[in-house]
């Protein structure tokens, strides 16, 4: 360890501060991540000896129409969950400079409660908001408006965009919260110096404050890029580990519960979950490189 | 002095060696054993049994009762025996989750000569009986007799002059909830399960004996369409979240008095109706199914079916095989154990000998003074079969939640809706084939 140390000249004081958490790091995440990949190599074996299959249920799903169906799902309630997410908490943050100085904090504490609760209770809570014409979606929103009742958990029509209500209901204020102390943090001379120089409001706000906070809307769009395609216990909840009628709401997590749980197959089930790896991946590197092609040249 | 030492030494030996030995048995025998149940309800009534058992057969029975919720139980009986930790020696098992055990070896302890030992192969319902079997083996013990019945309201039935001697044939029920619609008020409750019950109530399966998935598809289009048909003319009505098994079914469509039944098993009238509709005591009643007609109007099927119920198995590996076998055979046969099940709410249990108990057979105040028990008896010999298979509980689930709703919100007609459900259950949308 000592010669590794020398040789990639690290300061061998370092390594021992620095010691335990790559063994932590070991042992809860890579090993289990290890564990999985091996179970998803293994026979659907529920109970006795498994044998090794190799490949074989990787292969599987990209025959399987379901699996495909749970990818489009997750990437439409993941691009719809980010955009309105990170569209609204800029709204917010920017209502919320606007606040004096003593309404700004109660009310950002106020926008980050849904981020604080546990997923399961929100879910619960959703479930009387989206209840079929009792809900208080359609009896304060939906009635008064003058449309039909809609059944939000029930309708395939309206299953994906509960879901994404929910989630961006749950992550819009803490959203605002990291938005607004990247808003505050921008440097004020520059912001004058474009002022004074007439430069347009949507200029201003596209040329200078995006770029400058695009750091701090990266970090959210990679939070809430995971935390989608992470999404399990909200859709557990609202549809009870399904994906809702016709599968309108089926979500890579939910297929990966329903093969393990539901039709027995714990290693199919551990291959829907690694699968998600590579999306998840791809969507990660294009959102941490597209500032960089957004505002080429500007100073980041 | 040498061979002293020597004596001395091996007594020393022997006498750790039956202290260890003692140790072992010791922490053996006082290894309780470990019942998981499903539901917290069934959990009081597990813990009564313990004690009626210790009292009236084995005072030395420890037992563990642990309580899990109906969906999270198979869950961590799942996680339970592919690790191979903290196994339970006795699990109460629905029997669509069951299904899901018969996949290569099963986890399960046959129970076969130990059921014929004592008599139960005669004394059970040999359609319940079947339910927890394979291939010839008993792995379990049914604890419902699961036969489906129509809960009406009484009061919304004198409300609109009905009697339930009218629902004769499902045409009868057809005519008079149209009626009822063109008073805006809708006739049955709707929930996914229904397409399985009514498959079964005719004759046919989700399942043949061989395994062949809907065997009868041209039964099986003609029963979804019969139940798309009930919604679109809105005398059956799907609950705002397509369940009949949620209780906020009960806090709404029930007690807004949108439907006037519902249908279901004997364990849904005296566990949820009970339970989430307490403020209604009195005025539910009970009838069996409308039957089915052939073409000149004659009835053509039986006039119950069939759905889920709990059964007892005993895990493989348990250390306790013996002691949870006399556990779980006194559960099932003691008059008292059966009475209890019934009067706590649980369920009519499959047990014959228990037809002929007076208190399983009285009058119920709750259900309008009807006698559950005296029309379960009556139909016990007509509750169908239930063809278990491996892919049956992903295909149960798939129907909860794909297929039957959206025929009901106008998606696509029965047949391909049926169709999809077959290439998705038969292809990579079930559970895996065997490797």
């Amino acid at each position: 360890m000592l010669r590794y140390s020398r040789f990639l000249n690290i300061n061998r004081g370092r390594l021992y501060l620095a010691a335990p958490f790559f063994l932590f790091l070991l042992i809860f995440w890579a090993t289990p991540l290890g564990k999985g990949f091996l179970l998803s190599l293994e026979s659907d074996t529920l109970w006795g000896e498994s044998t090794f299959v190799g490949f074989k249920h990787y292969s599987e799903l990209l025959q399987d129409s379901r699996y495909w169906h749970s990818v489009v799902n997750t990437s439409v309630f993941a691009v719809s969950t980010i955009t309105l997410s990170i569209g609204l908490a800029l709204l917010f943050a920017h209502g919320l400079r606007l606040c004096s100085k003593g309404l700004q904090g109660p009310l950002t504490f106020a926008l980050m409660v849904p981020g604080l609760c546990p997923p399961t209770v929100l879910a619960l809570l959703f479930l009387l908001v989206f209840h079929g014409k009792e809900g208080l979606l359609n009896r304060w929103l939906i009635e008064p408006l003058g449309f039909e009742t809609v059944n939000w958990l029930s309708d395939p029509d309206f299953i994906m965009p509960a879901i994404v209500i929910q989630a961006v209901w749950r992550w819009t204020g803490f959203m605002t919260f990291f938005l607004l102390c990247a808003l505050n943090a921008r440097p004020r001379d520059v912001l004058d110096a474009a002022e004074i120089d007439g430069v347009s409001v949507w200029q201003r706000f596209y040329r200078i404050t995006l770029p400058l906070i695009s750091p701090t809307i990266t970090f959210c769009l990679i939070y809430l890029l995971v935390d989608c395609f992470a999404q399990f216990a909200g859709s557990y909840v609202l549809f009870g580990g399904s994906g809702g009628a016709s599968d309108a709401g089926l979500l890579l997590v939910t297929y990966a519960y329903q093969k393990a749980f539901v039709g027995g197959g714990f290693g199919s089930g551990a291959a829907v979950s690694l699968s998600i790896l590579p999306w998840l991946a791809g969507m990660l590197v294009q959102v941490a490189l597209a500032p960089r092609y957004l505002w080429k040249g500007a100073r980041m | 002095m040498h061979s002293t030492i020597n004596r001395f030494t091996m007594r020393l030996k022997t006498l750790f060696l039956v202290l260890l030995s003692g140790i072992a048995t010791a922490s053996l025998s006082a290894e309780p054993v470990k019942i998981w149940i499903s539901s917290q309800q069934d959990k009081i009534y597990y813990d009564n049994m313990v004690r009626l058992y210790q009292q009236e057969v084995d005072s030395d029975f420890e037992a563990e009762v642990q309580a899990f919720g109906f969906r999270e139980m198979p869950d961590k009986l799942a996680i339970a025996f592919k690790t191979q930790t903290n196994t339970p020696d006795i699990i109460q098992l629905d029997e669509v989750f069951f299904g899901m055990y018969l996949q290569d070896e099963t986890p399960f302890v046959d129970l076969t000569e130990r059921v014929i030992e004592a008599g139960l192969k005669e004394d059970i319902m040999p359609q319940r009986l079947e339910l927890f079997s394979q291939k010839g083996r008993v792995l379990g013990l049914p604890q419902s007799m699961s036969a489906m019945l129509i809960y009406y309201r009484r009061d919304l039935f004198e409300q609109y002059g009905l009697s339930p001697s009218e629902f004769k044939t499902w045409d009868d029920l057809v005519e008079i909830g149209e009626e009822l619609v063109a008073k805006n008020q809708s006739f049955l409750a709707m929930d996914p399960s229904y397409f399985e019950i009514l498959l079964r109530q005719r004759g046919s399966d989700l399942f043949s004996e061989t395994g062949e998935l809907l065997p009868d598809f041209d039964l099986a289009v003609d029963t979804l369409e019969f139940l798309g048909e009930l919604a679109q003319k809105r005398v059956g009505l799907m609950p705002d979240r397509s369940s009949i098994f949620d209780p906020v079914f009960f806090g709404g469509d029930v007690a807004n008095n949108e439907i006037v039944a519902i249908m279901g098993a004997d364990w849904y009238g005296l566990d949820m109706i009970q339970q989430f509709s307490s403020e209604l005591e009195g005025e539910w009643g009970m009838m069996p199914l409308p039957v089915w007609t052939d073409d000149e109007g004659n009835p053509n099927s039986v006039r119950t079916s069939t759905f889920a119920g709990q059964g007892l198995v005993i895990y493989k590996g348990s250390q306790s095989i013996d002691a949870s076998w006399e556990f779980m055979k006194f559960v099932m046969t003691n008059k008292e154990a059966n009475a209890q099940r019934f009067l706590q709410g649980n369920s009519f249990p499959a047990y014959k000998p228990a037809f002929e108990d007076i208190r399983l057979l009285q009058p119920q105040p709750f259900f309008g003074y009807d006698s559950m028990g005296q029309i379960l008896v009556d139909l016990a010999p007509e509750v169908p079969r239930v063809m278990m298979n491996p892919k049956r509980p992903m295909a149960v689930f798939m129907i909860r939640e794909g297929m039957l709703s959206s025929i009901m919100y106008g998606e696509g007609d029965a047949r391909v809706a049926l169709e999809r459900f077959k290439e998705q259950l038969e292809g990579g949308g079930g559970p895996p084939e065997q490797n």
